[in-house]
Parts: structure tokens; C-alpha cells; sequence
């Protein structure tokens, strides 16, 4: 528990390192998506209970269900992520045939 | 009564579907159409939550704690109806040249769908998705026109939005992993009872920090100049005027949800640094549009500075100051819109005899511009008097930065109402009565509010204190601060100091700008003393 803890806490922290030094728009993409994914391990780290059967109605009486709840709230997550990294890929396609770069400091000093 | 609440958030969206799918010209009514459904709907909405208190809705056969939620009280019904009012003037103003543009109605009704369903929702994950869909609409429209500088500005706004969305998803983990739900209405309850762990402390400042994203406090508003001068110019009104209240709806609504009061001067001071700076930016721009956002930026910073301080006469300033700004930002950047189109600039400094080529626009931005500075006989003024009044209890230096901070907004304004002298263009402007029509009910709003105000506000539960409309020492503060802005004016463009120059250019790049979100969460970190 500790240690996988320890592990989500490094991940996010990659994510957001390499979101403030990363220098063009498919590096920020791809750092968000890390730090993003941190997030889905953290959620479900902290819902997970041992020893519990899956939260399916005719699957075993043992008492002990794992909270779905979390799992339906992390789907919808990743759609809007998934959304949002498509939309941010297109953009990147459309400033690289506009600018001729994708570097962060080169197109946002043009005009 | 009860599919209420649904109505107002899927009938924009099935409207919207109908109009890109069926693709012909008389459908487009349809949005008008359902414009007037819904307003209707709102009048006996709002009347019956008025007799029966707050409204709470489950969608779907499932228990509080995990269902869907959605809740309306007076809070979210006021910014309901301003959303129907921002959408009725937008649809106006639109018209002419977007009635057959397909694709932009259905971006457009969507977001109000979308929108609508964000003010009411009573659960914190779908606030988030709502914020999220929101966005990204937003971004979409901001592109819209496909110049380098929309596209660059946009992934700016969407991906800097987004980081700022990971805290609120990490604030919201921590909420449900100590509390084991995300139902508004249940958290307030149980967070009542609890003593307030770590655990529950940081995810406050993780959604405090989101928050500050979406409403462009401080350190973390570089997203927002960008974004509001590089869209269309009916979307910048929107967003200037109705989109970034997104933040600060959530704000309040978190604020609430927490009750916590450790931090409410640090949010003070906050507001005041925000508008501070906002200000300063807006001093050395030169860009019509660019000027307008940053003082998006100020005003904001003074909606903050008033909400800190919950149950006080600065609170109630702060909502009025809230639902004014958007009055007035919106008409501000309409009639900025139709007067880069005519003109084909964008600098302040190169437009010229815009009262002689359209006397109309120019009376309504005039109008608008006094509002914003505060001036008399205009909505600005209640929101602001009430600002004034609500700080007389707190320390001089801060009554004298916030009347700076009147000092520079009134000085950039006089520095735009250079465009107004000169001559007139040989072409008068065609008549386009959807503008005209959309310009003038914003700018009649503005100045029948300061009569109507106390009625209004107690309509949505709020008493506001009565102002008198005309006091001789805010008229001498008023005069002294013009005539110090005529001179400001005259030495910022005849001298133009290197620094004001070193100020227009200076640029933060995205990495930083992530790293001042950080930043901004240490510093959080460090004034509510957690560690």
C-alpha cells in the first residue's frame, strides 16, 4: 500500500515535472496524460480493499464488495482525457502547418 | 416540475443536434425557438423554487450518495437567468452572419447546455465533467476562425485548463476516500461533523487551486489575455462575460461546501494582487481587445477580493460587482468587435473618429465604459459603492490601492476614448439590427439596473442596502481621478517609459506557467499553515 503510494506520488510528480520543463506542445500532451494516469491509479489505490469480491450482483456472498464507484467515475474521466488529448493533437497538427514548429517559445513569439 | 432541471441542460443540446443534422436554412430559427421555451420554462421554474425552496433532483432510481445530483436554490437560478440573457443577446448579435454557419450553432447551443448544466449540478464530479465539456466547447470556438493566433492561444487555454483540472481531480479523490461520497448536499453535512483531517485540508486547497485556474487569480491568469482577445469577438463575450464566472461560481460553491474561514484573507489579498496586476498589464497594451481582457483580469480580482469575506457588505458587493461585470464586459467587447470589423485594426492608438462613423456604438460603449470605471447612473456604480463601502472597515493602504486600482482602470479607459475623436470614415456602416439590437438591451440593462437593483436582488433572496445614486464626495473622487488619468494618459503615450514597453512584451511561456501553478499551491500551502 505504502509503496505503491509512493510509486503513483513519483508518477504524478514526473507528469508535472515534465509538464513545466517540457518544451513543445507533444511533450506537454503526453506529460499530462502521466500525470492524468497518476491520478486513475491513486483513485483506485485508495477504493481497493482486500480480500473483496468484484461488485457483481451473482458473483459469491462473501460480504465484502469492492466500491464500484470509483471505477464508473474513472471511465468517464478518461473519455473526457482521451477528448481532450485528441483535441490537443489536432491543434498541434494546425500550429505546425501555421508556424513550421511545435517548440512552445518559437510559435508563441510569432505573430 | 421535477424533469426541470434536465430540461434546461438537454433541450439546447437536441436543439443543437437538430440544426447541424437537418442543415437547412429555416432551421436555424429553431434556436430562437428554444431560447423563448426556455425562458418561459425559467419564469414558472423560478417562481416555484421561490415558494418552495431549494429544488433537489436524483437523476435515474439510485440513492443520494451515488446518483447524479442536480440542485437549484437562488444562487444558481440568478446565474441561470443570466445565462439565458447572455444567449438571447449572443444569438442576436450572431445572426446576420452566422445563420447559416451550421457548425457554429451547434457549438454554440451545445455550450449553453452544457453550461447551464455545470450552474446546477449538486455533485462534485460532475461539476468537473461540466467544467471539462465546457472547456473544451469553448476551445473549439475560440479556434473557430483558424488564424495563428486563435490556434495558438487555444491549445495555450485548453492545455493550461486542463492541468489546472488534475488538482480538482486530486481534490475530489481525497474528498471521497475520507468522506465516501461526492453529493454536495450530503458533504456539507458530514464535513459539519468531522474535525477537519490533512487529508480534507489539502483537498480543499486542491480544488481551491483549480478554481483559481478556471477564475484567472493571480499568479495563474496568463491563459486569459490570451484567450479572450484571440476568439471571435461575440465568443470573447462570453467568455470574458459568462464563462470565467465558471470559476468563481465554484469557488462559492466549494467555499460553502468546506466553511472554512482560515483562509479568507489570504483570498483577500489575493483578489487585490490579481486586480493589482491586472491593471498594471492593461496600462502598457495597446491591442483593443488585450486591453479589455486583462481588465477581465482586475475585475475579477475585485469579485474576489469582495467574495473572501463571507456575510459581510464586501460579499454582497462582490455577487453584484459579479453579475454587473458581466453586463458590462460583454457590451464592452461587442461593441469593440463591430469596431475592429469596421475598421480592420486592432490598436488603440491607430483607430480613429469612431463617434462621427457610428454614433450608436459609440454612445453604448461610452455607456459601458463608465459603468466599468463606476461612474454614476450606471451599474458599476452600485457594485463598486458597495466595494467602497464594504472596505471603509478595513486598514488605509488597502482603500488607497484599491482607489489605484480605480485610478488605472479609469486611465486606461480614457486611453481607448481616443478612438471616439477625429474625423469620420468616407463608408458609414451598414445597418445590421441584430447587432444593434443585442448592444442596445445590454447597454439599456446597464443603465436601468441602478433603478431597479434593490427589487431585482431581493427577487433572488439577496437585500441589498439602498445607495444613494449621487453623492457630492464620490463625484469629487470621481473628477480628481480623471483629471489624474487625462494626465497619466497624455505621459504614458507621449513618453512611453521603456518599462511600460518591457511590460507589453513580456511573455510566460507554458512550462513556467505551470510552475507558478505550483506556486500558487505552495503558497496556499504555506498560508493556511499545514505544515
Amino acid at each position: 500500500m505504502k509503496l505503491s503510494l509512493l510509486l503513483i506520488f513519483l508518477l504524478f510528480c514526473i507528469g508535472f515535472y515534465g509538464l513545466c520543463v517540457g518544451k513543445t506542445v507533444i511533450k506537454s500532451v503526453f506529460n499530462l496524460i502521466i500525470a492524468q494516469t497518476a491520478l486513475l491509479l491513486l483513485f483506485f489505490q485508495l477504493a481497493y480493499t482486500p480480500n473483496a469480491s468484484p461488485p457483481i450482483l451473482d458473483h459469491g456472498t462473501t460480504g465484502l464488495w469492492v466500491d464500484p464507484y470509483p471505477q464508473a467515475l474513472m471511465i468517464t474521466t478518461i473519455v473526457i482525457g482521451a477528448s481532450i488529448t485528441s483535441l490537443a493533437l489536432m491543434f498541434s497538427i494546425k500550429i505546425y502547418h501555421h508556424y513550421g514548429t511545435l517548440t512552445w517559445k518559437k510559435f508563441m513569439h510569432k505573430d | 416540475m421535477n424533469a426541470m432541471p434536465l430540461l434546461f441542460i438537454f433541450l439546447p443540446i437536441i436543439i443543437a443536434l437538430l440544426i447541424y443534422l437537418i442543415h437547412r436554412p429555416w432551421i436555424s430559427v429553431l434556436g430562437f425557438l428554444c431560447q423563448g421555451f426556455l425562458s418561459i420554462a425559467l419564469f414558472f421554474y423560478t417562481r416555484f423554487v421561490q415558494l418552495t425552496g431549494a429544488h433537489d433532483i436524483i437523476v435515474g432510481p439510485w440513492s443520494k450518495t451515488i446518483g447524479v445530483g442536480l440542485r437549484n436554490d437562488s444562487l444558481s437560478l440568478s446565474f441561470l437567468w443570466l445565462t439565458l440573457i447572455f444567449w438571447w443577446v449572443l444569438l442576436a448579435y450572431i445572426w446576420s452572419y452566422r445563420k447559416e454557419d451550421y457548425k457554429f450553432l451547434f457549438f454554440f447551443l451545445f455550450l449553453e447546455g452544457t453550461f447551464m448544466g455545470l450552474l446546477q449540478s449538486n455533485d462534485l464530479f460532475n461539476f468537473f465533467i461540466f467544467i471539462d465539456i465546457t472547456t473544451i466547447l469553448s476551445t473549439i470556438l475560440i479556434i473557430y476562425e483558424k488564424d495563428g493566433f486563435a490556434i495558438k492561444s487555444g491549445v495555450y487555454y485548453l492545455l493550461f485548463n486542463s492541468v489546472g483540472m488534475l488538482f480538482y481531480q486530486l481534490g475530489f479523490i481525497f474528498l471521497y476516500s475520507s468522506m465516501g461520497t461526492l453529493n454536495m448536499s450530503l458533504l456539507a453535512e458530514r464535513l459539519a461533523l468531522v474535525p477537519h483531517s490533512p487529508l480534507i485540508r489539502f483537498s480543499f486547497l486542491f480544488f481551491m487551486v483549480a478554481v483559481g485556474v478556471k477564475s484567472a487569480v493571480f499568479p495563474v491568469y496568463n491563459w486569459l489575455p490570451k484567450a479572450h482577445s484571440a476568439a471571435p469577438s461575440a465568443i470573447s463575450a462570453l467568455l470574458s462575460g459568462l464563462l470565467v464566472k465558471s470559476g468563481l461560481y465554484a469557488f462559492l460553491r466549494i467555499r460553502t461546501l468546506f466553511a472554512f474561514d482560515f483562509m479568507n484573507e489570504f483570498f483577500f489579498f489575493l483578489g487585490l494582487f490579481s486586480a493589482l496586476s491586472g491593471v498594471a498589464f492593461a496600462l502598457s497594451q495597446k491591442d483593443l481587445k488585450q486591453i479589455l481582457a486583462y481588465h477581465t483580469v482586475s475585475q475579477i480580482g475585485l469579485i474576489v477580493m469582495g467574495l473572501s469575506q463571507p456575510n459581510t457588505l464586501l460579499y454582497l458587493g462582490g455577487i453584484a460587482h459579479l453579475m454587473n461585470h458581466a453586463l458590462f464586459k460583454a457590451l464592452l467587447f461587442l461593441c469593440a468587435g463591430i469596431i475592429i470589423h469596421h475598421y480592420q485594426k486592432r490598436r488603440v492608438t491607430e483607430i480613429r473618429g469612431v463617434f462621427h462613423t457610428m454614433p450608436f456604438i459609440s454612445v453604448a460603449m461610452i455607456i459601458a465604459m463608465i459603468s466599468i470605471t463606476g461612474g454614476f447612473l450606471t451599474n458599476g456604480y452600485i457594485s463598486k459603492s458597495l466595494l467602497t463601502y464594504g472596505l471603509a472597515e478595513k486598514s488605509g493602504w488597502i482603500r488607497l490601492l484599491y482607489q489605484i486600482i480605480n485610478l488605472g482602470t479609469m486611465t486606461s479607459f480614457i486611453k481607448i476614448a481616443q478612438i471616439f475623436f477625429g474625423p469620420a470614415l468616407p463608408d458609414r456602416r451598414q445597418v445590421n439590427p441584430g447587432q444593434w439590437i443585442a448592444v442596445g438591451a445590454l447597454s439599456f440593462a446597464c443603465l436601468a439596473i441602478p433603478w431597479i437593483y434593490e427589487p431585482l436582488w431581493a427577487g433572488f433572496g439577496v437585500q441589498l442596502p439602498h445607495i444613494s445614486l449621487f453623492t457630492p464626495q464620490k463625484f469629487l473622487i470621481l473628477c480628481l481621478q480623471g483629471a489624474l488619468g487625462i494626465g497619466l494618459v497624455r505621459w504614458l503615450t507621449l513618453k512611453e517609459p521603456k518599462m511600460v514597453r518591457n511590460i507589453r512584451h513580456f511573455q510566460i511561456g507554458f512550462g513556467v506557467s505551470n510552475g507558478l501553478m505550483l506556486f500558487f499551491l505552495l503558497l496556499m500551502i504555506a498560508a493556511a499553515d499545514l505544515i
